[in-house]
């Protein structure tokens, strides 16, 4: 049947596939509201310093400390008199900033290694797999811990530690697919055409685990923003800058005691709705490119 | 390592003499090479009680004994809330799982997606702030009331009191780990059902309450047993972030407290306990399964 169909048919047939799989995403609801927020956010990171009523580092501070919600401090002020809503939006441009590099550097790293491991199977597959294991079942917050601890705090240092501990779960997936592709028909005959390891990695493994790498990597920006909030809460970043995660590591101490409730509420629930976009967005993406899920 | 480690000993004593330093370089082994030091801790890691070496924090006391008193507690918490997150996550799934579509299908996948994403430690913030700040119901820290000391939680006659203190707790981390559990459980039990053994108990005239727990459930819970074991690497982590929130006198409070004072001896010494007991639950996991699971044999 396919060997009927020219190239350029089959060419043509690829990308209206495509373009229908990319449709169907834009027009699953659960997407529409993922992207919505993400939308929302991402404006309000970009445009910070036209957006923002105030700078979340000023001297001396706009407002008096723990001024609750009002008309000029829509989200109150913090202990120190600055504004919330200036420090929710400067500090989403960090968080979210971080979880996307996190999120591409562990996907990338998981997806090399689980490819090449799928792949060439035996010792590469013994070797990589037990690596993938051993980080997998440490349990993941005291290992960024003591990375973090090691490598002293700063922003560099909670990217690296949270690629570190979250490549192997994309790994295992990337891996477990690369094993039950290479055993179809199209790889075997892309090899007896005479084509290269490194070709079927690319041009024919690669665009087939594609649809299954988005969906984990969105949803390792997810991980990858409360993995930074965590970090950043116990100290582990650099405190100096305003993050969500910053946020709540001062009003842990600071906002309880002093009913400061505006100053621990707002950050958290940035964290979930820009989580819970990413995770809307995985879910559809999975949900477009594997069929059986949709009756489930 | 950011500068010298015994810095982070002497400073807080305000110990600057050069014969003082090295006697302290000397004390907790610095002063040989790294590859002397490196052979001592897998000499000292196999006598018994293992050597960790000195904590800098608790000096003099050895990181091992330090960590034994904190573990007890994580233990309790950990292992309480799991098997109650099991046991809630189970029946939600098997409930949602025979429904799936309905209203309370889509709420409660809803509920638990956002769950997911909250992190362990913003949930305790919250609970901390409405219901021990507040309301006052409950302890805004500890594992007991002042006056009752203990070593452990099994030592403790006060059942009352140590559930009060250990409530909110264990309630940030039921509700931060059941996602996983219900989510999974649901999908498992749609998958069950739709098995052709099910077509016969419902052919055979059971009642549905039989089919669903006695035929569907049974056989759904298998991947549960695994779960549990990947998911107690998670629930520690939550485990150490909620510690820190209600100064829970646990290992997560003691990792905290270690990383504020630089204390890398008891550090390494914590994450290789932490580490051991997690890759242990996972193994007797796997030797449940197989147990439960004629199929499976390793």
């Amino acid at each position: 049947m396919e060997t009927s169909r020219s190239p350029s048919e089959l060419k043509r047939e690829f990308s209206l596939r495509r373009a229908s799989a990319l449709s169907g995403i834009l027009h699953s609801r659960r997407a529409q509201v993922g992207f919505g927020i993400i939308i929302v956010f991402a404006i309000l990171a970009v445009g910070a310093p036209i957006v923002a009523p105030f700078s979340p580092y000023m001297f001396p501070a706009p407002g008096r400390p723990y001024a609750p919600p009002d008309s000029r401090f829509l989200l109150g002020t913090d202990n120190l008199g600055e504004d919330i809503l200036s420090e929710i939006i400067y500090g989403g441009r960090v968080s979210i900033t971080v979880g996307l590099i996190v999120a591409f550097l562990s996907t990338g790293l998981g997806t090399l290694i689980g490819i090449l491991a799928g792949y060439y199977m035996k010792t590469i597959d013994e070797v990589l797999m037990r690596a993938t294991d051993m980080v997998l079942i440490l349990p993941a917050l005291p290992l960024m811990i003591i990375l973090a601890a090691y490598l002293g705090p700063s922003i560099r240092t909670v990217i690296l530690v949270l690629t570190v501990t979250s490549w192997p779960s994309v790994a295992r997936v990337v891996r477990s697919q690369t094993l039950s592709l290479r055993e179809r028909p199209f790889v075997d005959s892309a090899r007896v055409a005479g084509a290269s390891d490194s070709r079927i990695i690319t041009k024919i493994l690669f665009p087939n685990l594609a649809s299954i790498i988005a969906a984990n990597a969105v949803l390792m920006v997810t991980t990858a923003v409360v993995g930074e909030a965590a970090l950043d809460f116990i100290g582990l970043g650099d405190i100096t800058v305003v993050s969500w995660g910053t946020m709540l590591y001062w009003a842990q101490s600071y906002a309880l005691f002093n009913g400061a409730w505006w100053w621990v509420v707002a950050p958290g629930v940035c964290i979930v709705l820009v989580g819970l976009a990413f995770v809307l967005i995985s879910v559809s993406i999975e949900n477009i490119f594997n069929p059986r899920l949709r009756s489930a | 390592m950011p500068g010298n480690a015994i810095y982070y000993f002497a400073n807080p004593r305000i110990i600057a003499t050069p014969g003082a330093l090295a006697a302290l370089m000397r004390r907790f082994g610095l002063d040989k090479s790294v590859w002397v030091q490196f052979q001592l801790y897998w000499v000292n890691l196999f006598s018994w009680p293992p050597n960790f070496g000195v904590s800098y924090l608790y000096y003099p006391a050895s990181v091992f004994s330090v960590i034994m008193q904190y573990l007890p507690w994580t233990l309790f918490l950990v292992g309480v809330s799991t098997v109650l997150t099991a046991i809630v996550g189970i029946l939600v799934g098997v409930l949602t799982g025979s429904r799936p579509g309905s209203k309370l299908d889509t709420a409660s996948v809803s509920i638990s997606m956002i769950l997911w994403t909250m992190p362990f430690f913003w949930l305790g913030i919250i609970l901390l702030w409405v219901f021990a700040i507040s309301l006052q119901w409950f302890p805004v820290s500890g594992a007991t009331s002042a006056g009752i000391t203990a070593n452990s939680p099994l030592e403790i006659h006060d059942a009352g009191d140590l559930l009060w203190h250990a409530f909110l707790p264990m309630t940030t981390l039921v509700a931060a780990a059941y996602a996983g559990y219900s989510l999974i459980m649901r999908n498992t039990m749609v998958n069950e059902l739709s098995q052709d053994y099910i077509l016969l108990a419902r052919a055979k005239g059971l009642r549905e309450n039989a089919v669903l727990f006695g035929h569907a459930a049974r056989n759904a819970m298998l991947p549960m047993i695994t779960l549990i074991g990947l998911n107690l690497g998670y629930v520690v982590s939550g485990a150490l972030l909620v510690e820190i929130v209600f100064s829970y006198p646990g290992v997560g409070l003691l990792t905290y407290r270690a990383v504020l004072a630089h204390d890398y001896p008891l550090l390494q010494g914590l994450f290789f306990i932490i580490s051991l007991a997690v890759i242990i639950a996972n193994y007797l996991a796997d030797i449940t399964y197989a147990f439960l699971d004629p199929r499976i044999k390793y």
